[in-house]
C-alpha cells in the first residue's frame, strides 16, 4: 500500500521510470530505479542480474499507510535492512528466482527472459477459424509478473537464504509444509542461515509462526512459488497448462494488534482474537487493487500484477492443452489464490466459473472425488466462489470464456473491454477503516478485447 | 487504462462516494422476454421466529408481499430473462450472483453502473449439454443488491434463483419429477426444499443507505451476529405473503418412496456454515448426496475428449453426513434416508477468525 500523496516524495511517473531503466541500460532495468526512489517497481524489471545465491531477509519493522492513509505499525521480510523510524520501511522483497543451475535473479518477470505483457495482457497469438470471435493464445511465451513477498523455485534448485533479525524479540522464518524450511528461533539481532531443496511444485506460505497467526497478521509472510524446471507454463510436470499466471496474496490487518505488538505486549490470539480493520490483495486495497488510483505507478503494477486480463478462448477443462500445437493452444490463465490472513475468505468471481485444481499442494482428482471430514468436496470443479482458509492455497484456471449467459449479439457487438469485479464475499473484507465499500480485498478482471480487434493498446 | 478504468480517483473515499449512477439506462439488444420479474425496492420492519424484530430492505413484485428472502426467480435454461429493477428513491442494482452475463447486466456500479430510474437486466441462462462440463447453467443461484453490497445484502436485499434444464431427449422427464441439470437424476417436485442460513447483527440495521462510503467509521469490519436463522421452505408452494419466510422443516422421501427429494442450500451470511446430517438420537447419516456446486454439476473429467458424465453415474457418488459452504455458496443435494422417520439438519454458523461455533439451529427432516 502507499501513502497518501502528502506525505511521501513524488513517484517516479511511468514515464520518468521508463526513462531512468533505458539510461541505465538491459541489466540495471527499472527495478533498481524505483527501488532507490523508494518505491515498488512497477516495470518489467526482467533479471536483474543475480549473483552468490543466497537472498537476504531482513526482519524489519516500520508505519505503513493503509487505503485511507492510515498509518499501521507492520513488520516483514525485507530485502535491506531499515529501522522503525524510516519512511519507507523494508518489509517485503521484490520478486527473486532460485534457477536449478544456482542462479539467483531479481526479477518481477518469470521467466526473466520471457515476453513481457504489455500492462499484464497477453496479446493472443490468432482468432479462431470460424469463430472469430474467440482466439488461439500463445503456447509458453508469456511472462507473468509477481507481486512482492514473492520467491520464485525451479524444481531442483536449493533455495538459500539469510535471515536477519534486526528486532527486538526473537523471530523465526517457517516455510509451512516445506521439509528443512524451519529457522527455528532467531535471537533479536542475530543471523540464521537457512537451506532446503525446492518442494515440488507448487505454492507454499512462509511466515513467522509466533503466536500462531499473531506475527503473520503484522506482517512477515510471503509466498514461495516452486514450478517446474522442465515446462515454466504448467503448475505440475504433468499439471495443467497456462497462458500466464498471476499470484493473488490475501491479508487481514489489524491496528489494534499491532498498537499492541509496538508496545511490546505479548498477544494472546485465542483469548483476543483479530479484529481487522484492513483487507489487502497483494499489499493493495479498494481503489488501489483496481487500478483506478491517479498514481500511474501503482495503477500499472496493479495491472501488471493484479488484475487478470486477456482475450476470450474457449477452453475446455476436459483438456488445458487442448488443440495445442507447437506456438499455440486454448487454456485459461492460472490464478495461485494465498490466505496468509486470520479470516476465511470467499473468492468470487464475476463473468466466468473458475476451475479449482488443487488445494494445499494436493492435486484434485478428476474422476473419483470425496468429502473431507469438514464437508469440503474434493474434486476438480467449477466453481463462482472458491473458499480459502487461513494459511490455504487453492491453485485454479480462469477459463476467459465468452460470458455464457450474455446475449451472443451482445457479445459480437462488443467494441470494449468487459471488466468483471472478483471480490471476496466474507463481505466484512470489502471495507476499510469500519466502512468505504469497496476498499477492501476486491479485484477485476478483464475480458479484452485484443489489439487486433480495435482494443486498447 | 480503458473504459471501466478510465476514470481515476484521488481517494478511496472518492471511489467509494463516486460510483457511476445513470437514470434509466437502455438495455441493448433487447430482446422478447420468455419470464419477467419485477423487483421493487421496499423497507419495513419484519418480525421473526424468535421474536426479534428487524429493518429489512428487499425486492418485492406484484403479488410477493414484502418478504425475506426476496422473491424467487426460476427460469429455465435458453429462457430470455428480464429483470426490472425499479430502486426507488435511492440508488441499487441487481446483481444475478452466478450468472454470467455482459457486464451492463451483470449489476456491479465500478464496472457498469447504479441505477437510480429503472433498468431492465437481460441475460439467457446457457444451455446444458448431457456429458459436457464446458456448458449449461442449470442450479443454484441468488441475486442481489450489489451498491454498498456489504451493508445491503446483510440487510436483506436478495433472492433466489433457480435455473431449471432444457429438457434433453434421451433424459425425458415424467410427470411429478424434474431433473437438477440436463443430464441429472430425477426429483420429487412436491418436495424440492430450500435451505438458506442467514444471520443478524442488529447494530448493521439501524444504518443508513450509504453508511460509510464518506470514510465515517460504521464498523462494518464487525460483523457480530446476535441472532441466526434458516430461511426457506417447500419450493412446491409460493412463498407469498410477505414475511419472513422461515424452513421450520423438511420433509423428505426415504429410499423408495417416490423420486428422491432435493435439498438447495445457500449461505446469506459472512460467515461459513455447515450443514450436518444426523438421526434422532444425533447419530451421523450420510443421507446427503452432493449433486452441484455454485450452479455446476460434479463431473469426472478425465478423459481429454470424451463425455463427462456426473460422477454419481460413473460409480462415485458424493455422499457424506457432513456439508462446509461459506459465503455465497451454493449446493444442491439429494436427500435420501434409507427408511422413513424422523433426522435433523443441524445448522452452525462459524465464526470468520476464531472457527468458534455462534449458533446451531436443529431442522427437523421427516422421511415418509
Amino acid at each position: 500500500m502507499t501513502a497518501p500523496e502528502a506525505e511521501r516524495p513524488k513517484a517516479p511517473s511511468r514515464r520518468d521510470v521508463l526513462r531512468y531503466a533505458g539510461a541505465a541500460g538491459t541489466v540495471a532495468a527499472g527495478v533498481t530505479v524505483a527501488q532507490a526512489a523508494g518505491w515498488p517497481a512497477s516495470r518489467v524489471d526482467r533479471a536483474a542480474a543475480g549473483v552468490g545465491g543466497v537472498l537476504d531477509l531482513h526482519i524489519n519493522e516500520g508505519f505503513v499507510p493503509m487505503v485511507d492513509g492510515s498509518l499501521v505499525y507492520l513488520r516483514g521480510f525485507g530485502e535491506k535492512a531499515t529501522t522503525i523510524n524510516d519512511p519507507f520501511p523494508s518489509l517485503t522483497i521484490s520478486p527473486r528466482i532460485f534457477f536449478a543451475d544456482g542462479r539467483l535473479v531479481d526479477s518481477r518477470l518469470f521467466p526473466p527472459d520471457a515476453a513481457p505483457p504489455h500492462e499484464g495482457r497477453p496479446e493472443p497469438d490468432s482468432a479462431v477459424a470460424g469463430d472469430p470471435l474467440v482466439y488461439l493464445v500463445k503456447r509458453s511465451y508469456w511472462g507473468s509478473y509477481f507481486p512482492r513477498r514473492t520467491i520464485v523455485a525451479e524444481s531442483g534448485s536449493t533455495i538459500r537464504l539469510r535471515v536477519h533479525n534486526g528486532l527486538k524479540q526473537p523471530h523465526s522464518l517457517l516455510f509451512h509444509g516445506v521439509p528443512g524450511g524451519d529457522s527455528g528461533e532467531i535471537a533479536s539481532g542475530a543471523v540464521q542461515d537457512l537451506e532446503f531443496p525446492a518442494p515440488p511444485p507448487g505454492t507454499y506460505v512462509y511466515s513467522d509462526p509466533g503466536g500462531i497467526s499473531v506475527q503473520r497478521t503484522l506482517g512477515l509472510f510471503g509466498v514461495l512459488v516452486v514450478v517446474p524446471q522442465q515446462d515454466h507454463w504448467r503448475l505440475s510436470e504433468l499439471g495443467a497448462e497456462f497462458e500466464r499466471q498471476w499470484l493473488w496474496i490475501a491479508h487481514d490487518i489489524d491496528p489494534v494488534w499491532s498498537r499492541r505488538a509496538l508496545a511490546g505486549e505479548t498477544i494472546d490470539p485465542v483469548s483476543t482474537p483479530a479484529l481487522p480493520r484492513y483487507f489487502t490483495l497483494n499489499d493493495r486495497a479498494g481503489f488501489q487493487s483496481v487500478g483506478v488510483t491517479q498514481d500511474e505507478a501503482i495503477n500499472l503494477a496493479t495491472h501488471e500484477e493484479t488484475l487478470v486480463s486477456g482475450s476470450p478462448r474457449r477452453t475446455d477443462v476436459r483438456d488445458f492443452s487442448q488443440a495445442a500445437t507447437a506456438t499455440t493452444v486454448i487454456t485459461g490463465q492460472l490464478i495461485r489464490l494465498v490466505n496468509a490472513g486470520v479470516v476465511i475468505h470467499q473468492m468470487h468471481f464475476h463473468g466466468n466459473h473458475v476451475w479449482t485444481l488443487r488445494r494445499d499442494g494436493v492435486d484434485f482428482s478428476r474422476s473419483v472425488g470425496t468429502i473431507s471430514e469438514e464437508g469440503h468436496v474434493l474434486l476438480q470443479q467449477w466453481e463462482d466462489v472458491v473458499e480459502l482458509d487461513p494459511l490455504s492455497r487453492k491453485d485454479i484456471i480462469l477459463p476467459l470464456k465468452p460470458p455464457p449467459d450474455a446475449l451472443d449479439e451482445v457479445f459480437a457487438a462488443r467494441t470494449v473491454d468487459w471488466h468483471y469485479p472478483m471480490h471476496c464475499h466474507a463481505e466484512p473484507s470489502q471495507t476499510a477503516a469500519g466502512g468505504l465499500y469497496p476498499g477492501g480485498a476486491v479485484a477485476d478482471w478483464v475480458l479484452a478485447l485484443p489489439k487486433s480487434a480495435g482494443g486498447t493498446p | 487504462m480503458s473504459d471501466a478504468h478510465a476514470t481515476t480517483f484521488a481517494t478511496q473515499a472518492a471511489f467509494a462516494s463516486g460510483q457511476p449512477h445513470e437514470g434509466s439506462p437502455v438495455t441493448e439488444f433487447r430482446r422478447t422476454p420468455d419470464r419477467v420479474f419485477l423487483r421493487k425496492f421496499f423497507n419495513r420492519r419484519l418480525r421473526f421466529p424468535d421474536g426479534a424484530e428487524h429493518e429489512i430492505w428487499g425486492f418485492e413484485d406484484e403479488k410477493s408481499g414484502r418478504g425475506l428472502p426476496s422473491p424467487l426467480v426460476r427460469v429455465t435454461e435458453g429462457q430470455v430473462m428480464h429483470g426490472i429493477l425499479k430502486p426507488s428513491k435511492k440508488v441499487h442494482t441487481i446483481h444475478w450472483h452466478g450468472i454470467e452475463p455482459d457486464p451492463r447486466n451483470d449489476g456491479v456500479g465500478h464496472t457498469s453502473f447504479e441505477v437510480t430510474g429503472e433498468y431492465t437486466y437481460q441475460w439467457i441462462a446457457e444451455p446444458g449439454i448431457p456429458g459436457d462440463p464446458n456448458a449449461g447453467a442449470a442450479g443454484s443461484y441468488f441475486y442481489h443488491c450489489h451498491v454498498n453490497t456489504v451493508l445491503h445484502v446483510q440487510m436483506g436485499m436478495f433472492g433466489n434463483v433457480i435455473i431449471d434444464p432444457v429438457v434433453h431427449p434421451d433424459f425425458p422427464v415424467p410427470a411429478g419429477a424434474r431433473r437438477p441439470f440436463v443430464d441429472g437424476p430425477l426429483y420429487d417436485i412436491a418436495t424440492e426444499t430450500l435451505l438458506v442460513p442467514y444471520s443478524v447483527d442488529p447494530r448493521w440495521h439501524q444504518l443508513s443507505h450509504a453508511a460509510g462510503l464518506s470514510g465515517e467509521d460504521v464498523g462494518l469490519n464487525r460483523f457480530e451476529p446476535k441472532h441466526f436463522y434458516v430461511l426457506g421452505g417447500n419450493l412446491s408452494q409460493p412463498f407469498t405473503g410477505g414475511g419472513v419466510h422461515s424452513l421450520e422443516a423438511v420433509r423428505a422421501n426415504a429410499v423408495g418412496h417416490g423420486f428422491p427429494t432435493l435439498l438447495r442450500i445457500l449461505n446469506g451470511n459472512y460467515f461459513p456454515t455447515q450443514v450436518r446430517f444426523t438421526d434422532a438420537q444425533d447419530n451421523p447419516v450420510r443421507i446427503a448426496e452432493v449433486l452441484s456446486h455454485d450452479g455446476r454439476i460434479f463431473r469426472d473429467t478425465s478423459s481429454p475428449t470424451g463425455p463427462s458424465r456426473p460422477v454419481r453415474d460413473v460409480g462415485n457418488k458424493l455422499e457424506t453426513a457432513v456439508l462446509a459452504f461459506g459465503a455465497a455458496e451454493r449446493y444442491d443435494m439429494l436427500v435420501c434416508p434409507a427408511k422413513a422417520g424422523e433426522y435433523r439438519i443441524h445448522v452452525d454458523l462459524i465464526q470468520w477468525v476464531t472457527g468458534q461455533v455462534l449458533f446451531t439451529k436443529v431442522i427437523p427432516l421427516i422421511a415418509i
